[in-house]
């Protein structure tokens, strides 16, 4: 199926941060599912499972709670959910659709705070230390956005209170589907010490498997560690991992996102084999990637491409140009001479991806565009 | 083989052939000269097998033959002896000795019949024309040839001969070198792109020669052959279709400013202290008498100019590349330059303000779109 992978970074909006702030997370109740439960009645209380095609090599995009229940998660291989539970209506997903409910939902938090971070359509940080509404107490504040939120959507959000992002985040997940964790300032460091390593948000699989490798496997335990040990075991994101293990998050919530990069990617239904079903495909991904640059008014620089083996095996390559472009054929002409150094022609391809990053945006004043000249 | 030289004769010739010596070494032969001695003189030749040079430096030869060695290890040599003269001789085996002085080499060689064989020439049709006129020529086009191996028919420069008048254009995309010029250089039009790297060859070639010796060009089966002097520089021509450069020459660029060109080229010596990979945007702000020049760089700083002009339109905001207007203005020898704008996002026509009437010559340069 294809996928849009952003990579998102953030700009200092020069927000001071203090430390009685009152951050809230909403997240929606297993978003996509619960949308198609909503415009396809008879789905209701039926395990339904969003994503690419059983039948081929898609992955679960979201999973209802009744699919939950058989073990099925997003991200998993569409062909392992049906092995976990056949019965499971499989649905593609309708970006469309989460769109719309994603634009209703981000109109509701700017009724209540202009401080605004989304991390995706469903899912976003708001900083109501002062909000619109003047209601004294962000728990109130949130149960409000909740309720909103159903009755515009008839969807369910779960919410997370807490004095920064990290625990934020981490609470709203505590009393899923359609609850609420408030972590008080003072409760902060008794709610991570008991905390599961696995359960950070910011810890992955690898690292989680590390670290309870090193004896770490409750919040009480990173605590203990120094933080130039932590730097030492696990580089610059270390320091991060001292603070949370302090129930600290420094991290202002941030408004201006900025787009780093803008690529596309498929994986195919059958392994692609030569030089010319490739080298066509990596130009339709190539104009693909160059609407959306178009769309975001935005030019690249380094072009990106991700080869994904028959085997498995993955590759990628990158390459800079001395200036910044959009053209599809730009993108297309280094494209394929970055996936004619690698064996993909010979060995097939599972997956093709063409991404492009270093972007210039349209109001960046230090910079132009250089124009060509009109031979045509 | 046996002869003698003067070391700082053959030292020059070596020189003159490191840079069409092949220097990725993909075949190790490429990385060799080839020399033969025979009368008296030395003949040398050198190829890439898309490039080649024959250049020939005289010697006192006691016995005729040819070997081939790598080219750059014996520049090296040369570079390091000391004395007058060298002897080089071989005798058997395949060592080719290297003597000056009390001073001794031994290298190795390789077999010749491995060197590639260098096209025949004739210059009995060529065209020609005078050395230095040519060596001009070259110097206002080649700087906006494009390295970009994605665009192989303007990897070099178009030489055009058409009824009486010789064209050479570049170009990389962004920006245009258009040179046009009357010549009486003899019948046979032609139409041929000649590569980067022969062009910037050539360049070298005419700069070691008086600027009144004959140029010859000859093309036989698509390869060029240039005659300066007594060197012999043989290159592949591009085979591909040149854009169609007339169509990017602007015709209604209303705007003309004059510029001393030492006071622009100083203002963006300027910007490029502050310019980095990320932005080499000047914005030029012309005004009633007054045009700006500013380069931001948010990292680095602000670079701002001020410059009198003669100007009374409503004011303009245009951007370029610094690097491609210095580019320009550093390549070029004259005192003034026109320059002849319509607005931010039409090409910029530059001219040269006191130009020889031998030589016509165009720069455009396409402007940067300015963002904010």
């Amino acid at each position: 199926m294809p996928g849009e992978t952003p990579i998102t970074s953030l700009k200092t909006t020069g927000i001071a941060v203090t430390n009685d702030r009152k951050i809230i997370h909403i997240d929606m109740d297993a978003f996509y599912a619960s949308v198609e439960q909503r415009d396809q009645p008879h789905l209701k209380g039926k395990p339904v499972v969003v994503g690419g095609s059983p039948q081929g090599r898609g992955v679960v995009a979201a999973a209802s709670y009744e699919a939950r229940a058989f073990g099925i998660r997003s991200a998993m291989s569409a062909f392992q959910a049906v092995r976990l539970c056949p019965q499971a209506v499989f649905i593609r997903p309708r970006f469309q659709a989460y769109k719309e409910v994603s634009q209703q939902i981000r109109a509701i938090f700017l009724n209540y705070t202009d401080l605004m971070e989304p991390l995706s359509l469903d899912e976003a940080y708001l900083d109501v230390t002062q909000n619109k509404a003047n209601i004294p107490s962000a728990t109130w504040v949130a149960e409000a956005i909740r309720r909103d939120i159903f009755q515009a959507t008839r969807l369910t959000a779960s919410a997370g209170v807490a004095p920064n992002k990290f625990l934020a985040k981490v609470a709203s997940d505590v009393n899923k589907p359609n609850g609420i964790c408030v972590i008080r300032p003072e409760e902060a460091v008794s709610f991570v010490a008991s905390l599961p390593i696995g359960r950070f948000h910011g810890i992955g699989k690898a690292t989680e498997a590390r670290m309870l490798g090193l004896g770490i496997e409750h919040g009480a335990h990173l605590r203990e560690r120094s933080q130039t040990e932590l730097i030492q075991l696990f580089g610059k994101i270390g320091s991060f991992y001292y603070q949370i293990a302090r129930g600290e998050d420094p991290r202002p919530v941030r408004t201006d996102y900025i787009r780093k990069s803008v690529s596309s990617e498929e994986t195919y239904q059958r392994d692609l084999y030569g030089q010319i079903a490739i080298d066509k495909e990596l130009l339709r991904l190539s104009e693909e990637v160059s609407r959306r640059l178009a769309r975001a008014k935005a030019w690249g620089k380094t072009v990106h491409i991700k080869v994904r083996f028959p085997d498995f095996t993955s590759v990628t390559r990158s390459a800079s140009a001395s200036d910044h472009h959009q053209e599809a054929h730009w993108l297309a002409e280094h494209a394929i001479d970055m996936v004619r150094g690698t064996p993909a022609y010979q060995r097939g391809v599972r997956l093709l991806g063409v991404g492009v990053s270093n972007l210039l945006f349209e109001g960046e004043s230090d910079h132009g565009i250089q124009l060509w000249l009109p031979f045509q | 083989m046996e002869f003698h030289s003067l070391r700082a004769e053959l030292l020059t010739e070596l020189q003159l052939m490191a840079g069409v010596i092949e220097k990725k070494h993909t075949m190790p032969i490429l990385a060799n000269i080839l020399i033969e001695a025979e009368g008296n003189q030395l003949t040398l030749k050198a190829t890439d097998l898309e490039v080649g040079l024959i250049s020939h430096c005289p010697a006192q030869v006691v016995e005729a033959g040819a070997f081939t060695v790598n080219a750059k290890r014996l520049q090296d040599m040369l570079a390091t002896l000391s004395g007058q003269q060298v002897s080089l001789s071989m005798s058997e085996g395949s060592l080719l000795d290297v003597v000056s002085g009390a001073a001794q080499f031994s290298i190795e060689t390789m077999p010749t019949h491995d060197f590639p064989s260098i096209p025949d020439y004739d210059f009995s049709n060529a065209v020609q024309l005078p050395c230095g006129f040519v060596l001009e020529c070259i110097g206002r086009v080649l700087f906006s040839i494009s390295s970009d191996p994605h665009k192989y028919a303007i990897n070099g420069a178009l030489w055009r001969l058409l009824e009486g008048q010789l064209t050479m254009v570049s170009t990389d995309g962004h920006r245009m070198s258009v040179l046009r010029s009357q010549q009486n250089a003899g019948d046979g039009d032609f139409d041929v792109i000649v590569p980067r790297k022969t062009m910037g060859e050539l360049k070298k070639l005419l700069g070691s020669v008086d600027s009144d010796e004959p140029f010859l060009l000859a093309i036989i089966d698509g390869r060029l052959f240039f005659k300066i002097g007594d060197r012999v520089l043989f290159s592949r021509a591009i085979d591909g279709k040149f854009p169609d450069y007339e169509k990017a020459i602007p015709t209604n660029n209303d705007k003309e400013f004059v510029f001393e060109r030492s006071v622009l080229s100083d203002v963006m010596r300027r910007k490029m202290v502050l310019s980095s990979d990320k932005s080499k945007l000047v914005r030029l702000g012309f005004s009633p008498n007054r045009l700006v020049v500013v380069l931001r760089n948010a990292e680095r700083g602000e670079s701002v100019d001020q410059i009198e002009i003669d100007y009374q339109g409503e004011a303009f905001d245009v951007g370029f590349n610094a690097e491609y207007v210095l580019d320009f203005l550093k390549n070029m020898s004259c005192e003034r330059i026109r320059l002849f704008l319509k607005d931010a996002t039409n090409q910029g026509l530059f001219r040269i303000a006191d130009d020889l009437d031998e030589i016509q010559y165009e720069h455009v340069i396409m402007p940067m779109r300015l963002l904010g």
